[in-house]
């Protein structure tokens, strides 16, 4: 059969399946193309377009040099001294660093609505059986850094509060001032509530609740957050300790804390950073709430020297003083003795019946305040003089049971 | 059955209307002291029949005493006989009824009555006062939750039927606690502030001028010529302090005339006035007064007597416990416009507040600190009397507060212009008569100290101190537009 091709025929094939101009020759031809650049001119709009873009990042360039001047001027008040060397997480001194509140504010997550002119007004729910000494060292710092206007309150939920708890604050001021000339106002309300709350803006914000958290709410107040989260987690750390195995944990609990905290202060004068931090506010307030702040280590007594010559303990010290004479593992059971076992309101009346049919009070009988006074005296010597607010509220709730 | 059958013929009757005829030696044994202390012993009580039910040789009677009541029976037997028994089963509801008869213990509690644990066995039964056998209403019914009446079909009673028959309303339980809690009140504002060193006044209700001027006032004739009833004794407390008394008040009738048909106006109520002199600054006063409520508040709250009163009235109208702070809550007038502009309510810097927006303003209160009771300071000058003293740190405030319970305005109160010439320049602003008020000016020309003060409405504070929802129930015989009886 005859093929239908010759097998000697040459075949142009493609080597190429779309053919584009060389768009490299075509731009070193365009620079030196008087043609080309005809062309250029006739896109005005792309220049301006290039020439503004220029411009934008000339002043970026500017701004950028301004605000890393700014920055250095700010982190080192000594000009001798070289900025490089300090450390990154340190963002200055806590009571020199120029943001002011609304800026820190915000960059806590909490908007303010500060264009209403709404109060700055801070206010902490505490039940007076557990006070947070924390925040009195922290409204302390932050009275230091800030006009601040601060006031406490006993709610009708509690019967009596130590005068000592009605004066933790110092004292009033009396000038009839206007509160809106005050930076901030701090208010705390002493109340029957199972843990410390902060409210302040109702409107856009919710509850703040444990003592962990008002105390990083209150810290933010003071400074912005730390840029190194190495260090930041550190603080964390260590503020988690204090609450979870210092306040809560046993006895073999809080060895471990205080041999950690032996160990890190070895190497560092304070727990996170090169000055007093949330971190040491926390864990020397309960290390001193604890009791065991007298059996510590060398290393952590000066310690808890130095965050006593802050200046910002003496409140911390003078409510702890007032329970000196007890042993340090009734420490913290003596504070809960001064003050009302948080009964609810109709439970505190039967209860004051029951003693009274019980022949069990002191000479006098009770009224509305004393009352209470009396009741946990009666109860301490049905205990036996046993401490603990867990045995003084079995018995409570043993007699209204029984009654 | 003859008469001769009836051998307990002289143990049950009505007797004579008590007239006086005699003194009897007798003791009246309380209501509430009928406990298992006194079971076996033979005694007497006057009470009120609240119910009485038959059942075949026995009659189950409650008498009532106040806010007391205890189950008694009337059975056949040895100390009583048939028509003896068919006697107090007859006896209508309300009438008033001597009783003799022996405590008996219970082996099961009583839960329909105050006393428990007891009853009463009756071997005397005598009428003292019969009531007519229609009462306009039950007491029952009056007693009885709206909710409840509603859900299973139970008449409650409305309030104007309430009113209109006063007499019995106010022996039901509830009424009895409102009242009680209502002279508790008063009580505690007297005891407090005699504490503090005030005198007790009496002032002038019959007067020449207006005391806050305006329209709401009521005239009377005065033999030949008008005289007004006191719309506050402003002007008489404020005369105390230039007389050098210092610290008064004054606890008595209030009247105006105000067109106001709401559940917390009245055309006349308890006025408990306080005015007193300070040293620097009026927010002495203010703390004073703050302090007088609070006490009034803890002595609520903490007297075993106001529990049970509270509870009682609780039965019927629940409502949230009182919630306050020591020291009280003071907040500015600019925060206050602060907060409701931050609630989205659109109001000028000077404007007054309206009565939603002060209920706003107190749920916001309570939502932020928890409190039911608060101060409001420095109010513009603008929306207050004429007598009001300026801010002296900016002329559109003043030194005036109101304080308000649950939202609602108890007291409205300021710091006084103690200046003649000051006070003349006022009422001018104010286009106020001047020789309306020349006695008033007068009492300013010859040394007067600074001094403040207010006054609360007692009604007003029961009423939300309790938490209910109309002043017509906490004043006994109320007053207002539509109302001029009981």
């Amino acid at each position: 059969i005859r093929p239908t091709s010759r097998s000697d025929v040459e075949f142009d094939l493609p080597i190429c399946m779309y053919k584009l101009a060389n768009i490299h020759s075509q731009q070193s031809r365009r620079a030196d193309d008087d043609e080309a650049h005809q062309n250029w001119q006739v896109y005005p709009e792309v220049k301006a377009l290039q020439n503004r873009q220029d411009e934008i990042m000339r002043q970026l360039y500017e701004l950028e040099a301004v605000v890393s001047g700014l920055t250095k001027m700010v982190n080192t008040p000594d000009v001798d001294l070289d900025a490089a060397s300090m450390s990154q997480a340190s963002v200055g001194s806590a009571l020199s660093n120029s943001l002011d509140l609304d800026q820190l504010l915000r960059q806590a997550g909490v908007t303010l609505g500060v264009d209403c002119g709404t109060p700055r007004d801070i206010v902490i729910n505490a039940n007076p059986a557990q006070p947070p000494l924390s925040l009195l060292v922290l409204h302390s710092m932050l009275c230091q850094r800030y006009s601040v206007l601060s006031g406490i309150h006993m709610h009708s939920s509690v019967f009596a509060v130590p005068p000592e708890l009605l004066s933790c604050l110092g004292p009033p001021i009396i000038n009839g001032c206007s509160r809106q000339h005050f930076q901030l106002i701090f208010t705390i309300i002493w109340k029957d509530v199972p843990r410390v709350q902060l409210k302040f803006n109702t409107r856009r914000m919710c509850t703040v609740e444990g003592e962990g958290n008002v105390a990083r709410f209150l810290y933010r107040l003071l400074l912005a957050p730390a840029k190194d989260p190495a260090l930041a987690t550190v603080m964390d750390s260590w503020v988690d300790t204090a609450l979870f195995q210092l306040a809560e944990g046993c006895a073999k609990e809080q060895k471990a804390v205080v041999q950690a905290l032996n160990f890190t202060l070895t190497k560092n004068l304070w727990l996170a950073g090169p000055e007093l931090s949330l971190a040491d506010v926390l864990c020397a307030c309960w290390l001193m709430q604890t009791g065991i702040a007298a059996t510590v280590p060398i290393k952590v007594h000066k310690w808890l020297e130095s965050c006593e010559n802050s200046g910002h303990f003496c409140g911390v010290y003078s409510l702890l003083r007032k329970n000196h004479s007890c042993s340090p593992h009734k420490t913290s059971c003596q504070v809960v003795n001064d003050v009302p076992i948080q009964v609810g309101h109709h439970q505190y009346i039967k209860l004051v019946r029951v003693l009274h049919q019980l022949g069990d009070m002191e000479e006098g009988g009770p009224t509305p305040s004393p009352g209470t006074m009396v009741t946990l005296k009666v109860l301490s010597a049905r205990a036996g003089g046993a401490s603990g607010v867990q045995k003084q509220a079995d018995i409570v709730k043993d007699l209204l049971l029984n009654f | 059955m003859t008469d001769e059958d009836d051998f307990a013929e002289d143990r049950y009757g009505v007797p004579p209307m008590l007239q006086s005829q005699a003194r009897l030696d007798r003791v009246l044994v309380r209501v509430q002291d009928l406990t298992a202390e006194k079971a076996g012993q033979l005694l007497w009580v006057r009470a009120r029949i609240h119910t009485s039910r038959a059942k075949g040789k026995q009659c189950f009677l409650v008498l009532r005493q106040q806010q007391f009541n205890v189950q008694a029976l009337v059975a056949v037997g040895d100390r009583a006989s048939k028509q003896m028994v068919k006697f107090a089963a007859n006896i209508t509801k309300e009438s008033i009824v001597d009783v003799e008869g022996v405590v008996r213990k219970v082996e099961q509690k009583i839960e329909s009555c105050t006393q428990q644990d007891v009853e009463l066995h009756i071997e005397r039964i005598f009428v003292v006062s019969q009531a007519e056998p229609r009462l306009p209403l039950q007491l029952e019914d009056a007693v009885r939750p709206e909710g409840e009446g509603d859900e299973e079909g139970r008449a409650t009673v409305n309030q104007d039927t309430r009113l209109d028959n006063r007499v019995i309303d106010l022996r039901t339980t509830t009424s009895q606690a409102i009242f009680r809690l209502q002279s508790g009140v008063c009580q505690l504002f007297r005891d407090t502030l005699t504490s503090k060193g005030f005198v007790e006044i009496q002032t002038p209700k019959i007067i020449s001028a207006a005391s806050e001027g305006g329209a709401n006032v009521f005239t009377v004739s005065y033999f030949k010529t008008s005289a007004y009833l006191a719309q506050s004794p402003q002007l008489y407390k404020q005369m105390c302090i230039c007389a050098d008394f210092d610290k008064v008040f004054c606890v008595g009738p209030v009247f105006r005339a105000e067109d106001s048909n709401t559940h917390r106006h009245l055309t006349e109520f308890v006025g408990l006035d306080i005015e007193m002199t300070f040293n620097y600054h009026y927010h002495e006063v203010v703390e004073s007064i703050a302090d007088t409520m609070v006490q009034i508040f803890k002595g609520l709250r903490d007297r075993y007597e106001f529990q049970t009163e509270i509870q009682t009235v609780n039965k019927q109208y629940p409502s949230e416990p009182f919630k306050f702070l020591e020291p009280t809550l003071r907040l500015e007038y600019w925060e206050a416009v602060a907060m409701l502009r931050q609630a989205g309510v659109e109001m000028g810097d000077e404007d007054d507040l309206s009565t939603p927006n002060e209920k706003l303003l107190g749920r916001l209160v309570k939502e932020k600190y928890d409190t039911d009771f608060y101060v409001l300071d420095k109010y513009p000058l603008a929306v207050r009397p004429f007598y009001t003293m300026p801010d002296p740190s900016n002329p559109k405030y003043s030194n005036s507060y109101d304080m308000f319970m649950r939202g609602e305005e108890i007291l409205s109160g300021a710091q006084r212009v103690h200046d003649a010439e000051l006070l003349t320049e006022r009422a001018l602003h104010h286009n106020i008569d001047l020789e309306k008020i020349k006695a008033y000016i007068d009492s300013f020309r010859f040394g007067a100290p600074p001094h403040a003060g207010g006054g609360i409405g007692l009604e007003r504070v029961t009423m939300l101190y309790l938490g209910l929802h109309n002043v017509r129930q906490t004043s006994m015989f109320p007053r207002d537009p539509k109302r001029l009886t009981p």
